[in-house]
């Protein structure tokens, strides 16, 4: 069980960045320098001058943009739970006639190929925020609930699929087979 | 392109959507069972705040969050009249939808059969000794309800007697003592039958009835309604209580259909009605019979004067005079209060109180039942 001094402590984003490339230097300035290199490589402003190449590849910090990709990755699965999350909430919340979530689904979902592919990966993280969303939800409406029944709506939620959210057509539409699944 | 994302999932990197989810209807593809379970069960809370609040308002305990609940219309909703033009009818039948949505077709069962329930109702005895035939009915059909594990459901009582015993008064003493909410229609003023049972739906300012509303927009699934003064509904034009052929014929009321919302049946049987009148001659054999009719009559003066204490201490702690005016009435002034009904007494005491506060005294002077008619003559000679 957390001790106060625990649950008063901060949370800071920092903590997601001690990584040893990180440690030297102005973080910024070398991964705008490993932008230009990766550039340079892309476009070189000529073709024969192997010394620029050759500098530029030096210039390559591997382990640097390995991280920019994790962190990259972090981020995408993060907005993926954050996102997921609001939608499966407001899906649960809606008692319109047209069932306008629906549409948010829709849109969300086909913004890019690789959405739908977060959204099922994270799908656990993201119910789990959920649930999150509609207890806040129902207290902000005056719907009090107790720890007992919070927790059953919680596990309610947390079952739900996304078979259970979205009609068959937008799941056939949207989302591919593991096979023909492309990562983003 | 089809494919089953439970199965296909399972194999991927990361966590499977829906691996622990309830398996979706087969029949219905398009109507999963878990979300309308979940959105179900958020509606019950959403329910069950409300009458918390409710309660907590008017005074009465709250209701246990483990009350049982039932299901008032069936889901999923039919459709509505799609052959309809009218969009006025088309945005008020999306608006109810969007209602029936949001509150769900559960409600509370209120007055749950039990000790704790009984032993309410017998305190009517000492409250309400004019209503004891009553009050032996209601206990009685607890005990029933007792045996069946069930709630008070389905009270159809006819209370008559002549005018001032206080048959509303008691009407409401029952509510609280169940503990569910209390409708009054007062049936001399009602036109049509529209205040129980709703306007046609062709008409511009239709809308549902008071039965349909108390069971949608409210909490419970067996208020208790009662019919004042039912013998005073005009007959000259319309019939207020020809929707009371159908709502207190037990088979009939599960599928009530109020006739501003035609499109949906909802289950009234579970309502309980008290209906008071002055006398029964009036009424149609039909309605009659399906009352239990009990006739209160007047308190004995053993218990007229019970009642006068009784009135006199909820009028002092309504004012709060407990600190200022003796907690018991005395001899003379009950003997004053004996000759008339029960609410002549309690306006006379209240004229009373009000004279004693407004010269400062500490002793209430109960004025003559029958003053002497003025001596001066008002009018054409």
């Amino acid at each position: 069980m957390a001790t106060k001094s625990q649950k008063e402590k901060p949370s800071y984003r920092q903590e997601a960045y001690q990584a040893y490339c990180l440690s030297e230097g102005d973080a910024m300035e070398r991964l705008h320098e490993q932008w230009t290199a990766l550039s340079q490589l892309q476009w070189p402003p000529t073709l024969g001058d192997h010394e620029a190449l050759r500098k530029a590849a030096v210039e390559i910090d591997t382990d640097l943009i390995r991280y920019a990709i994790s962190a990259l990755r972090t981020h995408l699965q993060e907005a993926a739970i954050r996102d997921t999350g609001r939608l499966i909430a407001e899906r649960v919340l809606d008692t319109t006639l047209k069932q306008t979530s629906l549409q948010r689904w829709e849109a969300w979902l086909g913004a890019a190929p690789c959405w739908p592919t977060l959204a099922q990966d994270n799908w656990p993280e993201a119910v789990r925020h959920a649930a999150e969303i509609v207890v806040e939800a129902l207290s902000e409406a005056g719907v009090q609930v107790d720890r007992k029944a919070e927790a059953a709506l919680a596990d309610q939620v947390g079952r739900l699929s996304i078979e259970d959210l979205l009609p068959k057509a937008t799941i056939d539409r949207l989302f591919t087979t593991s096979s023909e699944t492309k990562e983003c | 392109m089809s494919m089953n994302l439970r199965t296909s999932v399972k194999h991927r990197r990361g966590s499977p959507a829906g691996s622990q989810a309830t398996p979706a209807n087969p029949s219905n593809p398009e109507a999963p069972p878990a979300l309308p379970a979940l959105r179900e069960h958020i509606a019950d809370l959403r329910v069950r705040a409300e009458a918390a609040h409710r309660q907590t308002e008017i005074g009465l305990p709250l209701p246990a969050t483990d009350d049982p609940m039932v299901p008032v219309f069936q889901t999923p909703v039919p459709a509505g009249d799609i052959l309809t033009s009218d969009r006025d009818v088309q945005k008020r039948e999306e608006k109810i939808r969007s209602v029936l949505c949001e509150r769900g077709p559960r409600r509370l069962l209120g007055a749950v059969a039990g000790p704790e329930l009984a032993e309410a109702l017998n305190d009517l005895y000492r409250t309400h000794p004019n209503f004891v035939e009553a009050i032996d009915l209601v206990v009685g059909e607890e005990r029933l309800a007792r045996q069946r594990g069930t709630a008070l459901c389905g009270l159809r009582i006819l209370l008559t007697s002549a005018p001032g015993i206080g048959k509303t008064e008691f009407s409401q003493a029952l509510a609280a003592k169940l503990g569910v909410p209390m409708i009054v229609i007062s049936m001399s003023a009602a036109q049509s039958s529209s205040s129980l049972a709703g306007s046609e739906v062709f008409w511009g300012n239709s809308r549902p009835g008071q039965v349909w509303e108390s069971l949608i927009q409210g909490t419970h699934a067996n208020p208790l309604i009662v019919l004042d003064e039912l013998e005073k509904a005009p007959s000259n034009w319309g019939d207020p209580a020809a929707a009371l052929y159908q709502l207190l014929e037990p088979r009939t009321s599960v599928q009530f259909t109020d006739k501003s919302v035609p499109w949906l049946a909802v289950d009234a049987s579970r309502i309980n009605w008290v209906a008071t009148s002055n006398e029964i001659t009036s009424l149609h054999e039909a309605i009659v019979s399906r009352f239990v009719v009990i006739n209160a009559g007047a308190p004995p003066e053993e218990q007229l004067r019970g009642l006068i204490q009784s009135l006199y201490g909820m009028l002092l702690a309504e004012y709060g005079l407990i600190e200022q005016f003796p907690t018991h009435l005395d001899r003379q002034s009950e003997n004053a209060l004996l000759g008339g009904s029960i609410r002549d007494a309690k306006r006379l005491l209240r004229s009373a109180l009000g004279l004693a506060l407004r010269t400062g005294a500490r002793e209430l002077v109960i004025a003559s039942l029958n003053p002497p008619a003025t001596q001066r003559r008002i009018g054409f000679v």
